[in-house]
């Protein structure tokens, strides 16, 4: 019983020494909000890393956010993190880095280096949201937005689709653009933020082929690969032919593609797409219900076309966002010889689009 | 002749000086008839109606000790018997040449039953246990109105002798459970015993125990609900509190309001007391963890706002914690003995002004003084008081590991409390066992023979 209580005493005293490396308190770390890297022009220190560091404070406001931003140039990644940790006071943590920023000309140039450090770090979530920055990532970490509360959160909260359901945001995750990376048969893609004066734009989307960056698309060209990718985003259609004009707000927006290859036929796409929706704004008037079926009729006819030619458009790119060599070989197989052949078959494939819009009112005027 | 006033002298000589030792003699019948008792435990009136009045009566000594025999509380001793104990049990002896007949007159004392102080209901019945023994068998009687409700009276204690009635349905006891009791309570080597935790800690084999295996109740209507579910009920002279036995976790969460709520209102209110269960257990130590070992857990947002809220707290969260949680036990532990007119002023001063000063003094941060309030709060929700204690001290092990180990050691503490809970028995019976309806329809576990356990 003594020996007990002897080994008890000893054992508690021993344990007050060992606090140990893991404990750190919450005010003892610089928590990073956000990190961009862009080619820093030095072939020796190729890479120009920066850091947004979230200054805490107990009152939270928008537009009141605090941080503090340090960039350095380095050989890697890593180093340059190891160097940046010298210039702070406090130890970096990277559990709150949701926001990924990098330069077009380090991905051309050193992708796959870049992408392995934030694969590989533990710390790094698989959630966080990836950007390509234009001009600069480091531009765009610099933005203070006026409505943030928090530093980097105006991003976040852009890309979340549950606080902004824009159909020119595509977000991208750092776990999704690396499966598209690996995988054959599916291609990565990459928003676009240009730096605005306390705001951002986000609008665009650069295609990757294979596993280089390629072109961007267009504003539109972003909205209806959107679409086609069934995010729950939804926006408006403009319809314009002739005199008439007029723009459909999409309440539910779903698309079905599959890929057909007949037995003697050329192959083709098959997107079927389905919309639901009512009348916004018109610049005739519409009393009449066989008005309201020619706008239907029209409006498909004229989204069937522009899904079309975006569908083209992203073919003669080359890259595959839509992810239809998956398809092809969900359905053939997925060995060396069925993905050479895709590859082969993509560049000449055929889209047939079909809509399926329905109209289910002229909004509350006539 | 020789012989009546041989046992008097005798037993004179054996209670000595004590003043309230009465010695009364009577002549009737042309003998004599000596009344001996101890003055502070007698009725009076008792006395007079039953054994005065009708003595001067009868005109006969045969009719006399007919009538006397009639009363319940009187009998006619035998040798063997210990004249002494009886008279401090509160009997009046009856001396008369040829034999000795003891009346129990026993002044009653407490027998009114008060409003329910510690298990309060709302729309319950509002009276408690009194602390008369006779009282709260009357009570328990009338509310559970069976014929086989059995009633066997012991006593406990070496010098106290205290007197204790157990009670059960002799058709839904669970045997195993009653023979167990049965067999521990002589076993029990104590002069005083004096409340009933007494002796629900010397019924329990385990010295070092955190969670209570019985459960102590003041309410009439709680005795007689677990008398129908099969439970050996022990009462005790002198206090207002009952014991039952057995008694599993998920009694102990259980209040006497939840059969007269609504079905949904009721099913709201356990829930509340689950989650206040879960809050007050883990939510400092889940505090720690998140503050220094696992931030990212946390939305950016909160852990923003931590940050901030902690930026001018000199020390580790660890003492952060241990330091409030300190001073709310002290609170609490002050304000349960305190006199009502003191109690509002020790909370006003202990809680608003040293949180309130705390956080000023950017001693602790302005989120700790939140989890504080919540925890003391959410830990008067568990409906019965010794449970309650119970979860308090559960919670430091927990902050402990949490200091240690972070999120990992929080998770590994739970585990650790389950298995723990897991192991444990009550006289036999699995004390995380689901438990509804009375024990016929519960099948039994036999796995282990009940007894010897818990």
């Amino acid at each position: 019983m003594n020996r007990k209580a002897v080994l008890v005493c000893t054992f508690a005293v021993l344990a007050g020494l060992l606090t140990g490396c893991a404990y750190k308190d919450i005010d003892k770390r610089f928590f990073v909000t956000s990190i961009g890297v862009d080619y820093s022009k030095n072939p020796q220190k190729p890479y120009h890393v920066s850091l947004k560091l979230a200054i805490p404070s107990p009152q939270v406001q928008p537009g009141k956010t605090k941080f503090q931003l340090i960039t350095e140039d380095a050989d890697s990644i890593a180093e340059a993190v190891r160097v940046m940790k010298s210039k702070v006071d406090k130890d970096f943590d990277f559990g709150h880095c949701r926001v990924l920023v990098f330069g077009r000309e380090i991905l051309r140039k050193h992708q796959a280096e870049v992408l392995n450090w934030f694969m590989r770090r533990r710390d790094i979530q698989g959630i966080a949201y990836m950007a390509l920055g234009d001009p600069t990532a480091e531009k765009v970490i610099k933005v203070k937005a006026k409505s943030e509360r928090l530093p980097s959160n105006a991003i976040i909260l852009s890309f979340d689709e549950t606080s902004n359901d824009s159909p020119y945001i595509i977000p991208e995750i750092l776990n999704d653009f690396y499966m598209r990376l690996k995988e054959e048969g599916i291609d990565p893609y990459l928003p676009v933020i240009q730096p605005l004066k306390d705001t951002y734009a986000i609008n665009r989307v650069v295609l990757v082929k294979g596993s280089r960056l390629s072109k961007e698309l267009n504003m539109d060209e972003t909205r209806i690969l959107n679409e086609l990718l069934n995010t729950d985003r939804r926006g408006l259609i403009d319809v314009k032919k002739d005199e008439n004009e007029f723009f459909v707000n999409v309440e539910s927006f779903k698309t079905k593609t599959t890929v057909v290859i007949p037995r003697n036929t050329k192959p083709y796409v098959n997107v079927h797409i389905k919309i639901d929706g009512y009348i916004e704004s018109s610049e005739k008037k519409l009393s009449h219900n066989y008005e309201l079926l020619e706008d239907q009729r029209l409006a498909s006819e004229v989204i069937s076309n522009r899904v079309k030619s975006t569908l083209e458009t992203i073919q003669k790119i080359g890259s595959d966002p839509l992810g239809l060599g998956l398809k092809y070989q969900a359905k053939h197989g997925v060995s060396e010889d069925k993905v050479k052949k895709w590859n082969k078959i993509y560049p000449h494939i055929q889209f047939k689009v079909k809509t399926d819009l329905k109209l289910r009112g002229t909004g509350i005027m006539y | 002749m020789a012989n009546q006033q041989k046992i008097v002298s005798t037993l004179k000589e054996q209670l000595g000086n004590s003043s309230d030792f009465k010695i009364q003699d009577i002549d009737s019948f042309r003998k004599k008839i000596i009344l001996v008792y101890i003055e502070s435990l007698i009725d009076y009136k008792k006395i007079n109606k039953d054994l005065i009045e009708p003595l001067l009566f009868c005109e006969k000594e045969d009719k006399y000790l007919v009538h006397l025999l009639s009363l319940p509380p009187c009998r006619q001793l035998k040798t063997g018997d210990n004249l002494l104990s009886l008279l401090i049990k509160g009997n009046l002896l009856i001396i008369t040449t040829d034999s000795i007949f003891s009346y129990n007159a026993k002044k009653a004392s407490n027998n009114q039953p008060g409003d329910s102080s510690v298990e309060m209901a709302v729309l319950g019945p509002q009276k408690a246990l009194s602390e008369n023994l006779s009282t709260n068998i009357n009570l328990v009687r009338n509310r559970y109105p069976s014929e086989n409700l059995i009633m066997e009276q012991q006593t406990v204690g070496t010098m106290s002798q205290t007197s204790i009635a157990l009670m059960y349905d002799k058709k839904l006891v669970d045997h195993d459970v009653l023979r167990d009791v049965k067999k521990r309570l002589p076993e029990i080597k104590m002069d005083m015993i004096q409340a009933i935790g007494q002796l629900e800690n010397a019924m329990t084999k385990k010295k070092h125990h955190l969670f209570p295996i019985m459960m102590i109740t003041e309410r009439p209507d709680r005795i007689a609900l677990n008398l129908s579910q099969g439970k050996v009920i022990i009462l005790m002279h002198g206090t207002p509190f009952g014991l039952i036995v057995p008694a599993v976790f998920f009694d102990f969460m259980a209040s006497m309001d939840d059969t007269s709520h609504t079905f949904w209102s009721s099913r709201l209110m356990i829930a509340i007391r689950y989650i206040g269960l879960l809050l007050t257990l883990v939510l400092p130590a889940l505090y720690i963890a998140l503050t220094s070992y696992n931030p990212e857990v946390l939305r950016s947002q909160l852990a923003a706002t931590i940050a901030g809220s902690r930026a001018g707290v000199p020390y580790p969260s660890f003492f952060e914690v241990t330091f409030m949680m300190l001073a709310v036990e002290m609170l609490v532990e002050s304000s349960m003995r305190l006199p009502k007119a003191i109690g509002p002023t020790a909370t006003t001063v202990g809680g608003l002004i040293l949180g309130q000063a705390a956080q000023q003094a950017q001693l602790v941060s302005s989120i700790m003084i939140i989890i504080t309030a919540f925890v003391a709060i959410s830990n008067f929700t568990i409906p019965v008081n010794p449970m309650s204690f119970s979860i308090r001290v559960a919670r430091y092990p927990l902050i402990l590991l949490a200091s240690f180990f972070g999120m990992m050691g929080v998770a590994a503490g739970l585990i650790l409390l389950i298995c723990y809970l897991t192991d444990k028995r009550s006289f036999g019976t699995p004390f995380l066992r689901l438990y509804w309806g009375s024990s016929r329809r519960i099948e039994k576990i036999n796995e282990k023979p009940k007894g010897e356990q818990g």
